[in-house]
């Protein structure tokens, strides 16, 4: 492929099916502006690679305490302390443990390489409408890399999605608009107080990047992660809905029920998470709040 | 189906559950099996057949059970009884190896009676032709005696009940009456006929995957005609071949039933629909997959998958065919390709198929040849080459001798008069269908272990050649040794770019080792005019594995080895469409026997209109890659259940959580269990 711009990602997954139509191989950049408090990604959210410690993996093998040239690791009473000050992330104890209890989490690729992964199932792309999505972390955080992919997608003729949560230049919008197909668009928060509660910034800017989009012509999902106590609430079911039904180019409305796997992600990068909410939202539940935005917009409404 | 209907199928099935904790007919059959077998045992084997089915046809009890619209009970061959030992075969009663589709077509076009004569017009004076005139005489006489005694039987039932029962009693004795001699002349007398057959069968061989063909395109003829004049619906239909799919259910574990490969039917939906209604275990259904393919008959088929009973199992209609005509099949019968047992593709109607006749481990031969034989280590590439020159000379001086014997015993033991009749070529040729009579004789070569064998390969490549991490000698003690350095398993097990997680390496070996392995054995006939054709699975292979020795891959004694052309359960970073990719690679169309692979998908995955985007997806992505075989098993909570406690069987099962699929081997012991509970509770 003929593009050397190159970017951090944490995950190119095939096979991905709930990001978009059909098939698709989901690529996820590393970064993000926001600070969701319920984060279900919040190994994505620092930009660089960084190291990850599943201590329940640990087989106290020591392996890593040679390897580590800053001296993060030591055992200590037959327990392993892995000390992050200091830590350079170089990742070698990860690549000497075999245990998988220490983990790089982001790697440095061109955007010719990543496409050239995101081409290996593009007949399944083609037989179910699918094709790329570029998800993260907030993809647009780096900007230049991801249109690199969606360019290099659209000169292979793939379908392109691209999620955001919108808290990004408008310039960056614009520009990857041309080549792609559907933005999967975050609307977390519709009050704007709490929106700086839950996610540390104002969504002034996101909701007017949501409307320019619009205006566009571009073609629209929006994906509304709701979070018990802090966000299913009745005024902001009746929000988005008026959203939704508002902007002509939003087609559905996704309803993203909380769920916990960011915890014990968020433990092992030790960035503990302000939310903690343990239980897995009941199908019955989520589906109420869908109905909830029905209520207040034609378009569809949906769990996923 | 209206009240009534349902009514019935639901007391049928019911019947069905406790006829199968009754043994009774399974210990009768055994005891005339005993007296006749036993006493003719100087006679040609043939005309011991036809003996004991002449015995069986007059002496057997018969009997029409209220509700039944398909009559006959294959009770007495249910397999389950034979492995509990409570009606134990005789050893005289030799059977045969089943694993056949016979011309059910031509039976029901000709007729008992015209297929009779057509018998006795064989010409040959030799001792053997003359026995066997005798012996298909004989068998179809039998045959034609034993659905008359059900006629009998049906109108003493008529007499002795009331109403509506006793009519529906008196049209069974009318219908069996008609075609103990004469072709069926309505839908429900070709599906009685066809019924009788697959018993009459299951009798002769007491045999696995006796099985139908291409169902929908013998029967509809008879389906347009009565929908036509009026004395059939589609009602109706579905009413009468529900009673058939629960009739089959008494017999054997692997009765195929082949539906689709172009012009599809109003009649092949309504088998599937039936099949998806049921969800019982048999007909084990197959469906046709091609350029042709109706759109109504895909998302039928679709529907049917997403009933999650592991059926249907779909065949690309083009690599099947392509390596029907490697095997040496015309591209004529090749296009007219009906399924056998599980996998294994044959000309319907024309071959003996003998698909399970001989079988080989390929990692066997792997081992074998690193632990038996100076090695030449320069290079992979020579050590590569040495095996696969190994393997070719154990093939032929090792397998082939073993391959012929069993050949031998299948001409000496199982010329079968019935099957023989049934299946085209026989009355021409005077021969059973086990002395080369029917127009192809095929016998099956089953090779195990693709993916384990690939992924060792690699693991030896990249750990000794590139890695250098050790040297071949102190790699294969680990190995034989069960991998003592448990760092070196798991880095063997972790290994990226395994055969099925999409790595070019393990791809080419794939392509390179399979074609190779498959020209191999079609180059070799067993036998003058037997083909020897390849498939890349073994049915049993559960069992095999538990005494599998560990192999280069990171895989320990006792555990599974990967099946079909699937990947092995200790290949990381695969999902499903890189297990397709890989599989792609594999010399599809030269292994008519069969390539199966397996697909786990969640049952939420499946779900609605996007469900019906990714099954299509994967379908028509893997067979436009010259796929063979593709089977979903659409996963619920017993599976996940299990994959808790053996993730290791379950390394590429897929849970979808709020919005997306992850693995569910990788998730935390809480979230398993109320993944688990949420499949339960269907909430």
């Amino acid at each position: 492929m003929e593009s050397g711009e190159s970017g951090v990602i944490f995950d190119i997954q095939r096979f991905s099916i709930h990001d978009g139509p059909g098939i698709r191989t989901t690529v996820f950049l590393k970064g993000c502006p926001l600070g969701c408090v319920w984060c279900h990604n919040p190994e994505s959210k620092a930009g660089e690679p960084e190291i990850a410690y599943y201590a329940e993996k640990c087989a106290l093998c020591a392996a890593c305490v040679g390897l580590c040239p800053s001296r993060c690791h030591e055992m200590a009473g037959g327990a392993h302390v892995f000390r992050r000050e200091g830590c350079a992330r170089c990742g070698r104890c990860a690549q000497g443990c075999h245990a998988g209890a220490m983990a790089l989490i982001g790697r440095e690729i061109t955007a010719g390489e990543a496409i050239a992964e995101v081409l290996k199932d593009e007949v399944f792309y083609s037989h179910s409408g699918g094709g790329l999505t570029l998800s993260g972390g907030e993809p647009f955080f780096q900007g230049a890399f991801a249109l690199a992919l969606l360019r290099l997608a659209k000169e292979r003729n793939l379908h392109a999605c691209a999620e955001t949560c919108g808290a990004v230049p408008w310039e960056t919008l614009r520009r990857a608009a041309e080549f792609t197909d559907i933005f999967l668009y975050d609307v977390k928060e519709t009050s704007a107080e709490r929106h700086r509660a839950c996610t540390g910034a104002a969504n002034g800017a996101i909701l007017s990047n949501l409307e320019k989009l619009d205006a566009h012509g571009a073609r629209i999902v929006l994906r509304c992660p709701i979070v018990p106590g802090l966000n299913d609430r009745e005024d902001h079911f009746a929000a988005l809905g008026a959203l939704a039904g508002r902007l002509r180019g939003v087609e559905r409305v996704d309803i993203e029920p909380y769920h916990p796997l960011g915890l014990s992600k968020a433990a092992a990068i030790g960035k503990p998470q302000l939310y903690e909410g343990r239980s897995l939202t009941g199908k019955d539940v989520s589906a109420e709040w869908a109905r909830k935005v029905e209520r207040h917009t034609d378009k569809p409404v949906a769990v996923s | 189906m209206n009240g009534e209907g349902a009514d019935r199928i639901e007391k049928l099935r019911q019947a069905l559950q406790k006829g199968d904790e009754d043994a009774s007919e399974a210990e009768l059959f055994a005891s005339l099996a005993k007296e006749v077998c036993e006493g003719n045992l100087g006679k040609p084997e043939i005309a011991r057949k036809a003996e004991f089915l002449r015995a069986f046809a007059e002496r057997f009890p018969v009997r029409c059970e209220p509700g039944e619209l398909i009559v006959g009970s294959m009770r007495f061959c249910s397999t389950r009884w034979w492995h509990r030992g409570k009606a134990k075969l005789p050893e005289a009663f030799y059977g045969n190896m089943g694993h056949i589709i016979v011309d059910y077509g031509r039976v029901l076009q000709r007729g008992v009676f015209s297929l009779i004569e057509e018998a006795g017009l064989i010409s040959g004076t030799d001792g053997r032709i003359r026995a066997n005139r005798q012996a298909f005489m004989d068998a179809l006489s039998a045959f034609s005696r034993l659905i008359g005694r059900y006629a009998e039987s049906a109108l003493q039932s008529s007499r002795a009940a009331e109403g509506a029962q006793r009519d529906e009693f008196a049209r069974i004795s009318h219908n069996c009456a008609a075609i103990a001699g004469r072709p069926p002349e309505t839908f429900w007398q070709a599906l009685q006929l066809v019924y009788f057959i697959q018993l009459f069968l299951h009798a002769e061989g007491m045999a696995a995957a006796v099985s139908f063909g291409r169902f929908d395109q013998f029967l509809d003829q008879y389906y347009r005609r009565d929908i036509a004049s009026g004395i059939l619906d589609s009602e109706r239909a579905k009413e009468l071949l529900k009673c058939f799919w629960l009739k089959t259910c008494e017999g054997d574990e692997s009765q195929n039933l082949t539906l689709g490969g172009g012009g599809e039917s109003e009649l092949s939906l309504l088998c599937l629909e039936v099949a998806a209604e049921l969800k019982v275990w048999q007909p084990s259904v197959s469906v046709r997959i091609g350029a042709q393919t109706s759109e109504a008959f895909f998302k039928g088929t679709l529907r049917l998958v997403k009933a999650g009973i592991g059926m249907p199992a779909l065949f690309n209609d083009f690599a099947v065919r392509q390596s029907l005509i490697h095997a040496g099949v015309s591209a004529q019968d090749a296009e007219d390709y009906g399924i056998v047992g599980c996998y294994e593709a044959n000309p319907q109607g024309a071959a003996l198929g003998l698909t399970v006749a001989g079988s080989l481990r390929l990692y066997e031969a792997l081992l074998g040849f690193l632990y038996g034989e100076p090695l030449q280590t320069d290079t992979f590439g020579a050590l590569y080459e040495g095996f696969k020159a190994h393997f070719a000379r154990e093939y032929r001086e090792i397998c082939l001798p073993g391959f012929r014997k069993t050949w031998e015993r299948v001409v000496e033991r199982f010329p079968s008069p019935f099957e023989s009749a049934c299946l085209s070529g026989c009355l021409d040729s005077g021969l059973a269908a086990e002395e080369c009579g029917g127009k192809y004789t095929m016998f099956g070569v089953n090779m195990l272990g693709l993916g384990t064998t690939v992924d060792s390969l690699l693991a030896i490549k990249r750990l000794v050649f590139d890695e250098k991490r050790l040297t071949l000698p102190s790699f294969l003690d680990q190995v034989r040794n069960n991998f003592p350095d448990e760092a070196l398993a798991r880095d063997c097990r972790g290994m990226s770019g395994k055969y099925g997680a999409d790595g070019a390496f393990a791809n080419a070996i794939a392509h390179d080792l399979s074609e190779f392995a498959a020209r191999l054995v079609l180059g070799h006939p067993i036998a003058e005019n037997v083909i020897a054709y390849p498939g890349l699975f073994m049915f049993t292979a559960d069992i095999y594995s538990q005494g599998a020795p560990a192999t280069p891959d990171g895989r320990r004694i006792g555990e599974r080895l990967s099946y079909g052309i699937g990947a092995s359960d200790c290949c990381s970073g695969k999902t499903p469409t890189s297990v397709l990719n890989s599989a792609s690679n594999v010399a599809n169309d030269l292994c008519a026997c069969g390539n199966p692979l397996m697909l786990s998908l969640g049952a939420g995955d499946v779900e609605g209109q996007k469900g019906d985007e990714i099954l299509g997806g994967l379908i028509r992505g893997y067979f436009g890659r010259g796929g063979f075989h593709l089977q979903f098993n659409v996963v619920g909570a017993d599976t996940l259940e299990d994959a808790k406690q053996n993730p290791d069987a379950h390394g590429d099962l897929l849970v979808r959580i709020s919005g997306y699929s992850a693995r569910f081997v990788a998730l935390d012991p809480h979230m398993q269990d109320a993944l688990i509970e949420r499949a339960r509770m269907g909430a």
